[in-house]
């Protein structure tokens, strides 16, 4: 928004619109300038209650990304109150409600709680007599419940250096029509993580592919203060199509995934912090610009990818500032 | 003056042969019988001896007088001695009596009398013609101006005096007693008050009369004079309310800056009283209750201004009259047009642009129609970027009303008025991240329609009846990323308000009245059980709704018969205003249990009674100084959003609140009034969000919250005297609530500690008037974030809260100044002005946000320094 100078007749009303933009509030999320847990992925993204899932995590650090991550496994089990925004409840930052399920390590394996439609999703216990029935979660826009998938990670920044995946899981379709709940159940495939390509960065230079998947990425200089314009590129098969069940309507409509990349760097400048694609568009990619820093050194940046149903994918690289 | 008097004490006709002798007072016939007694045909008076009268000595002398048979006084004696003196000057005054003879057997004889002289000093009255003993003056109550030609009648004597150019009046020879006093004119509302004459005093007055609103008909008014009934009430009249600095001219904006109302948040144009949630105070025009007093954004009322005649805000303890909320009331009348010829205004600023027609039929038959229409979301649009209300949403709104009046008979008259508003937000905030792409488009509206019927009946009573019907719009569908939230109402509004007011004896009034309303209301809502908001959330500025999606489509049907009684009684300086309240309550609902597939919903009906006892005193211990206190239980039905079985609880009942309130005013000139008013509230039965993980079914809201509030207000108030009117208001409030029985108790969300304006407005000469506003109040309560934890799938960092409104956001200040000129040409007006808010461009915060870790917090501010220049055209 600018002010044009020729009106400033009407400037004095409009000011108090304008100056009603967000404040400063320091370095953006793009930027790690400390160890932070940027991705957890579980292999795969939606399983049903007892079936085993393969957890790992991306951790990044001003020095790169940590190789080797001492992270211990929970799953937690204390439920958030409909009120409460947050997606999971503050009390799963505490040790007597979550259940290990391994580290201290990169990676785990456990497998879904059976009980976690229960806690989590749209099944409820059987009443006691003369008890009202408990009133069953709410799915998530595209039908989805979650198990928490607690990681705590030694030296990482944010409370208790925890972090949370979440874990889709496969539950019965709640209050659903029969027939509905026939269709859901022939139509509506698992999740599966997206897949990142490629991540191509344009330069003065012409393009190069500085992330390619299965091999390894070119590298990229950059001078200093130079903009760099990084597309990043998943398959076709990353935004997929599902069922859901419309609440209101009470019948199937099809939707499409969003994809989303975040963008981290360890230096310079993202243009915005996340970018994407909504399920309405056909693209199979997205880009952001990123300015290099104007001292010169290695930089490592990371994207991450997710779709809408809690997949992911992510990808690291460095750019060489050059003076 | 003092005065010595004769006094023939008996006559004693003595015959006996020629000389009478008397022994005693009795006659004594010596030979024969007297046929005649004498007769005094001259007296004199006796001279009252200096000294004696000087010290105030008084005295009798008895005489023996002899009478000859030619009537004149022979030999006189002291018969019984007054003191020396006084048996000189009698016996020398007596010798100068003539009298005329008495006769024995029917001849002229001589006789000898006893006769007792007086000597008394007493007041002798003196008529001097008509006397004056009840005057006075009569002068309008605002600017003190003498008033010519008012009719002062003193009804039970039948006779009356008309004011000169001094005001002044006067009544010769007005009988001993208590009088009733009646006061009218054109342009006067008519008054009667009671006036005591006593024995041998003049009573002198001075009345105060408030001149009629352009227009206003003798029909319309009421007769009695008016009587505070509410406990704690500020009036302000259209004409103040006009020249407050930061209403842009809106009179129905002064409102914010009244004893006991809070600063509403920014642009939400909301009304906080006495520590109430703003749905609680009730806005009624003419009676009939208005969703709103001002379009979104706060920036104009939603009634046009020049259709009020007055406000009135009562923050607690009123009347029976009303009832359905647990907060304040503010009741806003609109006043009669002129009764002759074609008026009208146009105005318009940066904001939006209004106008008003009146035209008058005939005296009695007239009509108005008022309409307004914003432009600020184009004008800025032009001024700035084409994206500025993709940022920050800019409302726009209309409004229009159309008014008919038509005076029937004498004193009686029937009015049909029509009010609409309609507000439009929308905001779209593009982003690459499907994730943050954000929309929002908001539309509400209302419309009413009322016919009031008046009439002013022979023996002084009055009735009063007011149907109407409305109707409720509300659409607002937004969506944050991919969680949409979708919410939109229909109600249907019907109601009649009838009342009749009599003097049942010279000190008792009696109204009893019927205060019916309903609504039939269709919701239909998708989306997360936290949007909208409720007073209690914790939320923090711009963080996502939670992403459960659910939905509900519901109606109910909400009613209430209000039946009413009030009696104002007045014994001498007290006066009393008992008043119940029987309401039975109708709770309707189609559906008791969130929907299960195709089976048929469940519906209720429910019946809740409350008998709520009202009582407003006050004592006037002199003329400047009075008490007053009130006290009153209210209850008001849940909203039809909360009775939802997925989104709130259909078993939802009443809310309760017990008000009391005391203080004291005192007068320090004839304008000049100091207000103390302490004050406690208690909640129950409050409507809050489950604190429950797991809440039972349909039960998403409970009903076990309890709240407090207590404070006092101090209001020093300036009417409008010589061009000057202002006032300067505290408030000190704490509210708080307790939103389930095992929770802390907590600030409400819009607390405001303290609560200070000070304002002023003054005319200068050659139609330029000016005033200034400062405001200070607390920041409103917020919560901390404490920690914060990262959601990988999200993204996003969580963030953990501290204790629930344990910080405050700092403190407000506002300094607004206002100016404006008049110019008065032959056929039409021209007012100019500038308001001008935040003269000291002081950084208000209104919001705190966070970084994306919530690590670091800043805060919004609110409106830089903002002048608002517009014109307007009345003819």
């Amino acid at each position: 928004m600018s002010v044009r100078p020729s009106r400033l007749a009407f400037a004095l009303a409009s000011l108090s619109f304008v100056f009603a933009c967000k404040p400063d509030l320091g370095e953006p999320q793009t930027l790690v300038r400390s160890r932070r847990v940027l991705a957890v992925r579980g292999t795969p993204p939606e399983a049903k209650p007892g079936e085993s899932v393969s957890y790992d995590l991306l951790v990044a650090s001003p020095e790169g990304t940590v190789v080797e991550p001492s992270a211990q496994w929970d799953f937690c089990n204390a439920l958030k109150p409909p009120a409460d925004n947050n997606v999971v409840t503050y009390k799963c930052l505490g040790d007597d409600v979550v259940t290990g399920i391994g580290g201290p390590s990169k990676t785990a394996t456990a497998n879904t709680p059976k009980d976690a439609c229960f806690n989590f999703g749209p099944e409820i216990p059987s009443p006691k007599p003369g008890e009202q029935p408990q009133r069953p979660r709410d799915p998530d826009v595209t039908g989805g419940y979650y198990q928490p998938v607690r990681v705590k990670v030694e030296g990482t920044s944010g409370s208790d250096d925890a972090a949370f995946g979440l874990e889709r899981i496969r539950c019965n379709l709640a209050n659903a029509p029969v027939d509905v709940v026939a269709d859901f159940g022939k139509r509506y495939q698992a999740n599966q993580n997206p897949q990142l390509q490629t991540v191509r960065a344009v330069a003065g230079a012409g393009p190069v592919d500085v992330f390619r998947l299965g091999e390894s990425g070119a590298s990229l200089s950059v001078k200093a203060g130079h903009e760099v314009t990084f597309r990043a590129q998943w398959s076709a098969e990353s935004p997929e199509s599902f069922p859901v069940f419309d609440v209101q309507a009470f019948n199937l409509s099809d939707v499409r995934e969003s994809l989303r990349v975040s963008w981290f760097s360890t230096e310079g400048e993202f243009e915005r912090e996340r970018t994407g694609r909504s399920g309405e568009e056909s693209e199979l990619f997205t880009e952001n610009t990123w300015m290099a820093p104007t001292q010169r050194g290695l930089v490592h940046l990371w994207v991450v990818l997710r779709d809408s149903r809690g997949g992911v994918d992510f990808a690291a690289f460095d750019v060489n500032v050059t003076e | 003056m003092r005065r010595a008097v004769a006094f023939l004490f008996i006559a004693l006709v003595i015959a006996g042969g020629s000389v009478a002798r008397a022994e005693d007072e009795s006659a004594q016939p010596a030979a024969g019988q007297i046929t005649k007694p004498p007769k005094l045909s001259k007296f004199i008076e006796a001279v009252y001896p200096e000294d004696k009268k000087a010290a105030g000595v008084t005295s009798q002398v008895l005489l023996s007088i002899e009478i000859g048979d030619d009537g004149q006084v022979g030999e006189v004696e002291v018969l019984q001695s007054g003191g020396a003196d006084f048996d000189t000057s009698a016996v020398k005054a007596a010798k100068q009596f003539v009298f005329e003879p008495a006769e024995i057997d029917g001849k002229p004889a001589p006789v000898k009398i006893a006769y007792r002289y007086e000597f008394k000093i007493e007041e002798k009255i003196f008529s001097l013609g008509p006397q004056i003993n009840f005057e006075g003056v009569i002068l309008e109550r605002f600017k003190k101006r003498p008033l010519e030609g008012v009719t002062v009648k003193l009804k039970d004597l039948d006779v009356s005096a008309v004011t000169g150019k001094d005001g002044a009046f006067a009544f010769t020879d007005v009988p001993v007693g208590t009088h009733q006093v009646e006061l009218s004119g054109a342009n006067l509302i008519t008054v009667a008050t009671e006036e005591n004459i006593e024995k041998s005093k003049k009573r002198t007055v001075k009345y105060f009369l408030e001149e009629k609103e352009v227009g206003v008909d003798e029909e319309v008014v009421v007769r009695a004079a008016r009587i505070k009934k509410e406990a704690v009430e500020t009036t302000i009249r259209t004409e103040e309310a006009r020249r407050v600095p930061g209403t842009q001219g809106d009179t129905l904006k002064v409102v914010q800056n009244l004893p006991g109302v809070g600063r509403s948040a920014f642009g939400s144009g909301q009304l906080v009283v006495w520590g109430s949630a703003p749905k609680d105070t009730r806005v009624v025009v003419d009676g009939v209750d208005l969703p709103a007093l001002y379009h979104v954004g706060g920036l104009r009322s939603t009634v046009n201004a020049d259709l009020v005649k007055s406000i009135e805000l009562a923050p607690g303890s009123y009347g029976a009259d009303y009832g359905r909320g647990l907060g304040g009331l503010v009741k806003v009348e609109t006043k009669n047009a002129e009764t002759s010829g074609l008026h009208g205004y146009v105005a318009a600023d940066f904001i939006d642009a209004s106008g008003m027609l009146s035209y008058a039929a005939t005296p009695k038959l007239r009509f108005e129609v008022a309409g307004r229409a914003s432009y600020l979301d184009k004008l800025l649009k032009v001024v700035t970027s084409q994206d500025v209300g993709d940022y920050v949403p800019i409302p726009r709104y209309d409004d229009y009303q159309a008014r008919v009046s038509l005076g029937l008979r004498k004193d009686e008259q029937i009015t049909a008025l029509f009010l609409a508003s309609d507000d439009h937000l929308k905001r779209t905030i593009y982003s690459d991240d499907p994730s943050q792409r954000r929309f929002e488009n908001s539309d509400t509206s209302f419309k009413r329609f009322m016919i009031r019927y008046t009439r002013l009946l022979e023996d002084g009573a009055s009735v009063v009846v007011t149907p109407s019907f409305g109707l409720d719009t509300s659409a607002t569908e937004a969506k944050f990323g991919s969680v949409p939230t979708k919410l939109s109402s229909t109600s249907w509004r019907y109601g009649l308000r009838a009342s009749y007011r009599r003097k049942l004896a010279p000190f008792a009034t009696l109204t009893i009245g019927t205060d019916l309303a309903g609504a039939v209301t269709s919701v239909s809502r998708v989306g997360s059980v936290n949007l909208p908001a409720r007073e209690g959330d914790v939320v923090v500025f711009g963080q996502p709704p939670g992403d459960g999606i659910n939905a509900d489509d519901w109606s109910t049907h909400i009613a209430s018969a209000g039946e009413y009684a009030v009696l104002e009684l007045t014994f001498g300086a007290l006066k009393l205003n008992p008043g119940l309240r029987l309401e039975p309550f109708l709770l309707d609902g189609s559906r008791m249990s969130p929907r299960v597939q195709s089976l048929p919903p469940v519906g209720y009906t429910r019946m809740e009674f409350v008998a709520d006892p009202r009582l407003t005193a006050s004592y006037a211990l002199t003329k400047r100084l009075s008490f007053n206190a009130g006290f009153g239980v209210y209850h008001q039905p849940p909203d039809p959003d909360s009775l939802s079985a997925v989104f709130g609880n259909p078993t939802l009942s009443l809310e309760k609140a017990v008000h009391a309130n005391g203080g004291t005013s005192f007068k320090l000139t004839g304008t000049l009034t100091l207000e103390l008013v302490g004050f406690y509230k208690k909640l129950s039965d409050l409507i809050s969000r489950s604190s429950e993980s797991s809440p039972p079914l349909a039960r998403a809201l409970t009903q076990d919250g309890v709240g407090r509030i207590y404070g006092g207000q101090l209001l020093l108030r300036q009417e409008l005297f010589k061009g000057f009117f202002g006032w300067i208001t505290y408030s000190l409030i704490r509210s708080e609530r307790k939103d389930h029985p095992t929770s802390a108790w907590r600030l409400f969300d819009y607390d405001q500690t303290h609560v200070f304006a000070a304002l002023a407005s003054y005319q200068f000469a050659k139609g330029w008037e000016g005033g200034v506003r400062f405001r200070y109040t607390s920041g409103v309560p917020l919560t901390p974030v404490v920690d914060a934890f990262y959601d990988a799938r999200g993204d996003q960092y969580q963030p953990v809260f501290g204790a629930r409104n344990s910080e405050r956001l700092a403190s407000f200040m506002s300094l607004d100044a206002r100016i404006e000129r008049t110019l008065t040409f032959q056929r039409y007006k021209v007012n100019l002005f500038l308001d001008v808010q935040n003269l000291t461009n002081r950084k208000n915060p209104e919001v705190v946000i966070y970084n994306y870790d919530y690590s670091t917090r800043k805060t919004i501010s609110g409106l830089p320094i903002l002048a608002v220049a517009g014109g307007r055209v009345e003819f």
